[in-house]
């Protein structure tokens, strides 16, 4: 059997170098988790590889469970590193029904009205929610925009006042110029998915997806929990918009463009007005609201009151 | 074969597999043209061309996901003759893979080889009344490659477009130079039966080029050979990428092949995957199918890959 079998095992060498590299992707919600525990010890990167290959393959097949199994014990463990982050970071996208393909298709198919208040609307069409049983679709958005705040760059300089979760193993920052691409482009989906999914779940939308009643936040003292969750996912929107806008090149830029225009003359003002309702003083939104737990219910509290404001605007909009 | 072929390498494949091989050619032959054609069972089960890719919108992306697509195209002229050999090699393949549907990621490349490699082998010395002889042999090349293979990232997916993503893959070429190193020991256990065993590190310090490398392979091989009158019988194993850190089961490779006149029957294991193959001649004209499939991922039962492969060349031996 004569052949050049060698050059097959060239190529297919170069390119499962190239897999091996770039092997990729991957979600938290407090379900049975049966996976093992690296608790005691140091995973190799073999090991590591191995696993993360193993998520990819589970959501391939929209395998949530599986891939969420596998990967949380390493994400919560010392062998955290942006490749096991983006693991889980993708399996929240699945549990939260993220498909960015068909969302940046949906985004290029109904661009007229994602530059206005037409844009609720359409984050409540994408993604439906229901809390009876509950879909988790919220709060797997939720985990896994915690988790793109802890992807952050190698060699950043984090500003402790700006650290959440700091001597953990995924300390977060509120600012995206801190965090990488991936995570500040992904937040554009988990941001979109938290927002749709908590106004479809509160807004009553009807058959054109329109809001029947007003979301429910509109005041500081209703702001801890989802309402606050909700703005920030509006500020981590916004976040990701100008990420995009900066570096795009593609036929969707001027669909990214027009939203964050939009975003951006509205959400600061929301905030100031919000904040004037409660007698503090602020003059942007607080880059702390990007914490959704960062909100203490209270018309003393900057980010409650910017939070209420931002909501204020939205129940106006939409 | 399983690609176990280091031990029983003859020929213009010993050029490529183990230079040392060169030493127990016999006949000087040339074979002016083979002519090897690889495609991906995904390519050739969906149809899908790459080419189509150029046309591509965001959403025809979804398409692509969970598939590997792969297509190789090789033209060899090669000239051996009892101690030496020589190959001209012209390469092309191209692949694209892009997995995950809730966090797109992947690759695409092209790349287009050309080059020389010039080989020679000698006895070292023979040993126990000649029954055993041990075989060094070396190889050189100078290559010159075009294109690469690029990672497709989630910002890549939402911020360029899929034509644009294919002119990057265009890359300048680069030349690289190549050494490959071999040992082939013999031994005939009866007059018919042979015990062989090899050494062959391919590509010592890795052949580079501006964006990618053909790695190093270190490679032990065994291999029994039977003789009778009407066939050749070879069964042989590869240990490969012995100085690796890769999964175990990934670098074993054992193949048997029944030789007879004019057929050839082909049966391995690659890694842990079935491979089968038939080579048939006629006068001048060989022509052979195979099947094989390996592991992608870092673990030998991760994301596995079957490709297909013809292959048709003049061979002129005299």
């Amino acid at each position: 059997m004569q052949g050049e079998f060698f050059w097959l095992k060239k190529s297919f060498s170069s390119i499962s170098g190239i897999v091996k590299k770039k092997s990729l992707f991957f979600l938290v919600i407090v379900w049975g988790c049966a996976g093992p525990s690296y608790d005691q010890g140091v995973a190799n990167s073999l090991e590591i590889q191995s696993v993360i290959e193993q998520v990819n393959e589970a959501l391939a097949v929209g395998d949530c469970v599986t891939a969420y199994r596998a990967i949380f014990p390493l994400y919560n463990s010392t062998n955290s590193n942006n490749a096991i982050r983006e693991a889980i970071l993708a399996t929240y996208g699945c549990y939260a029904r993220v498909n960015p393909i068909s969302l940046i298709a949906e985004m290029i198919s109904d661009s007229s009205q994602l530059g206005n208040a037409g844009l609720f609307g359409f984050l409540v069409k994408q993604f439906p929610s229901q809390s009876y049983p509950d879909d988790k679709i919220p709060q797997s958005a939720e985990d896994g925009i915690d988790v793109a705040m802890a992807m952050i760059q190698p060699g950043t300089v984090l500003i402790p006042q700006y650290t959440l979760n700091a001597g953990s193993n995924n300390p977060q920052s509120l600012l995206y110029t801190d965090r990488t691409s991936d995570a500040n482009a992904y937040l554009l989906f988990l941001s979109m998915a938290l927002l749709g999914s908590l106004a479809y779940r509160n807004g009553s939308p009807n058959a054109s997806f329109q809001k029947t009643v007003p979301l429910p936040w509109s005041n500081a003292s209703a702001m801890a929990g989802d309402g606050c969750a909700y703005a920030g996912a509006l500020l981590h929107l916004a976040d990701s918009l100008s990420f995009l806008v900066h570096n795009d090149a593609s036929s969707v830029g001027s669909v990214y463009q027009s939203i964050q225009s939009f975003l951006q003359g509205g959400l600061d003002l929301a905030c100031q007005a919000g904040c004037t309702l409660c007698g503090v003083s602020c003059t942007r939104c607080p880059v702390t609201l990007r914490d959704r737990m960062s909100c203490q219910g209270s018309s003393q509290d900057v980010n409650s009151c910017a939070a209420a404001g931002i909501v204020t605007f939205v129940n106006a909009a939409w | 074969m399983g690609n176990a072929l280091t031990a029983i390498a003859s020929d213009d494949q010993a050029l490529f597999y183990n230079p040392a091989a060169l030493a127990e050619v016999k006949n000087w032959s040339l074979r002016p043209i083979a002519l090897t054609l690889v495609g991906s069972s995904d390519l050739l089960k969906t149809g899908q061309s790459l080419s189509s890719l150029k046309n591509a919108t965001v959403n025809d992306l979804n398409s692509f996901l969970n598939k590997n697509l792969y297509a190789q195209a090789q033209v060899t002229s090669s000239f051996v003759m009892p101690g030496f050999g020589i190959a001209l090699i012209n390469h092309d393949d191209a692949r694209l893979h892009l997995q995950n549907p809730s966090f797109p990621q992947g690759y695409l490349g092209y790349q287009a080889i050309q080059g020389v490699q010039v080989g020679f082998g000698t006895k070292m010395l023979s040993f126990d009344q000649r029954k055993g002889v041990l075989n060094f042999g070396m190889a050189a090349k100078v290559l010159r490659q075009k294109g690469s293979i690029i990672s497709i990232t989630l910002t890549d997916v939402m911020t360029t477009d899929p034509s644009a993503l294919l002119n990057q893959v265009n890359s300048d070429g680069s030349t690289g130079y190549g050494l490959d190193l071999g040992f082939q020991g013999i031994y005939r256990l009866t007059k018919r039966l042979k015990l062989l065993a090899s050494l062959s590190y391919t590509d010592i310090g890795n052949t580079s080029f501006r964006t990618t490398a053909f790695e190093g392979g270190f490679t032990g091989g065994m291999a029994l050979q039977y003789r009778s009158r009407d066939a050749v019988t070879t069964l042989a194993y590869d240990y490969s990428n012995i100085l690796d850190n890769l999964d175990w089961r990934k670098k074993n490779h054992f193949g048997l092949r029944l030789q007879l006149d004019w057929v050839s029957f082909l049966v391995g294991i690659n890694q842990i995957y079935f491979t089968y193959g038939l080579a048939v001649k006629f006068g001048l004209v060989q022509l052979m199918y195979a099947s094989y499939a390996e592991a992608w991922g870092p673990l030998v039962h991760q994301n596995p890959q079957r490709n297909q492969v013809l292959q048709a060349s003049l061979k002129i031996a005299w």
